[in-house]
């Protein structure tokens, strides 16, 4: 799927599921697609996982990450759902390993080019392009500050690494 | 009398299910916050807050409702399921290719191997105990973007 066609992807799901609004509350968005959130000890190689059987998903998102890496694990787990559920199967299971944010993401193969899209897909899920527009200009806010990135990112509670990644994406950042 | 008895699921949890599921979202908000803070902001003890927590004391479904404002959440996430109220029944037996997909995750770590297969077992019973959506409540079906 192009970046574009994700993009208003993840604002229909907002908009279906009454989340349109910031910050994106990420878990009801969950609970409104059917999907169950919980917390779950997964050591230290695990972000997250989405187990679905029969169009039911319940999704495991790591206890002791903080909490805006959380909701950018339930974030991904939701992109599973949404995009890459095999049709005519019972039971799936998607295992997101820990990874730290890399800028780039040049790996394109197989798994990885669906982890991609999910991260994007995610990232729109959190940080909606409309939204983000509309802060930035009701807050005046000039993104070669440093402190107008952290202040952003707090309003749609995610990760200022999070938010630079995402801005750029979306051609807003120099 | 003539009343039919159906299966009751047992109510004695309910409380403390529900205080739980408020002290989880209090924990996750960022920065914490807490429980002196909380009561604070509701105008009530920090005694209060614990034993609603504990599940000992009874909020009324007003303080519900601005404890889940304050901890930015929806009031109807503190409600459990009825079937979050039994014990989860018997052990799920997890096939050879989740057995395969826990390894290769775990990549040779016994103990996040255990933590996942715990994990996995426990959000498949939480599937098996939740009841089928009705249709009018999916919103999971597949957008028809051409048809737009």
């Amino acid at each position: 799927m192009t970046s574009l066609s994700l993009d208003q992807h993840a604002e229909e799901v907002l908009r279906d599921t009454e989340t349109y609004k910031v910050p994106v509350p990420i878990e009801v968005v969950a609970q409104r697609l059917g999907l169950k959130t919980e917390a779950a000890a997964l050591g230290d190689k695990v972000s997250g996982m989405l187990v679905v059987e029969n169009d039911r998903g319940a999704i495991g998102y790591n206890v002791s990450h903080a909490r805006v890496r959380q909701r950018f694990t339930v974030a991904h787990e939701i992109a599973h759902f949404k995009l890459h559920l095999k049709k005519n199967r019972r039971s799936q299971l998607f295992i997101d390993p820990f990874v730290i944010f890399r800028r780039d993401d040049n790996s394109a193969t197989g798994n990885d080019k669906q982890e991609v899209e999910a991260n994007r897909f995610g990232a729109a899920l959190l940080m909606p392009a409309t939204l983000l527009q509309k802060e930035i200009k009701k807050h005046g806010l000039d993104l070669d500050d440093e402190d107008a990135l952290s202040l952003l990112a707090k309003r749609f509670r995610v990760s200022t690494a999070a938010m630079t990644y995402r801005l750029s994406a979306l051609g807003l950042l120099r | 009398m003539g009343v039919k008895s159906r299966p009751m699921a047992d109510f004695s949890g309910l409380y403390g299910a529900v205080g739980r599921k408020i002290r989880t979202a209090r924990l996750r908000l960022e920065p914490k916050l807490s429980q002196a803070k909380l009561a604070k902001r509701l105008g009530i003890s920090r005694v209060s807050v614990v034993n609603i927590e504990a599940g000992r004391q009874h909020a009324p479904l007003s303080l519900l409702w601005q404890i889940a404002e304050i901890l930015e959440t929806e009031l109807v996430l503190f409600i459990p399921r009825r079937n979050e109220l039994h014990a989860p029944a018997a052990p799920v037996q997890l096939d050879p290719k989740t057995i395969h997909q826990i390894r290769q995750a775990a990549v040779g770590n016994k103990e996040t191997q255990q933590k996942l297969t715990g994990a996995i077992s426990k959000l498949k019973i939480t599937l098996e105990t939740q009841p089928p959506l009705k249709d009018e409540e999916r919103h999971d079906k597949p957008v028809t973007r051409s048809a737009r």
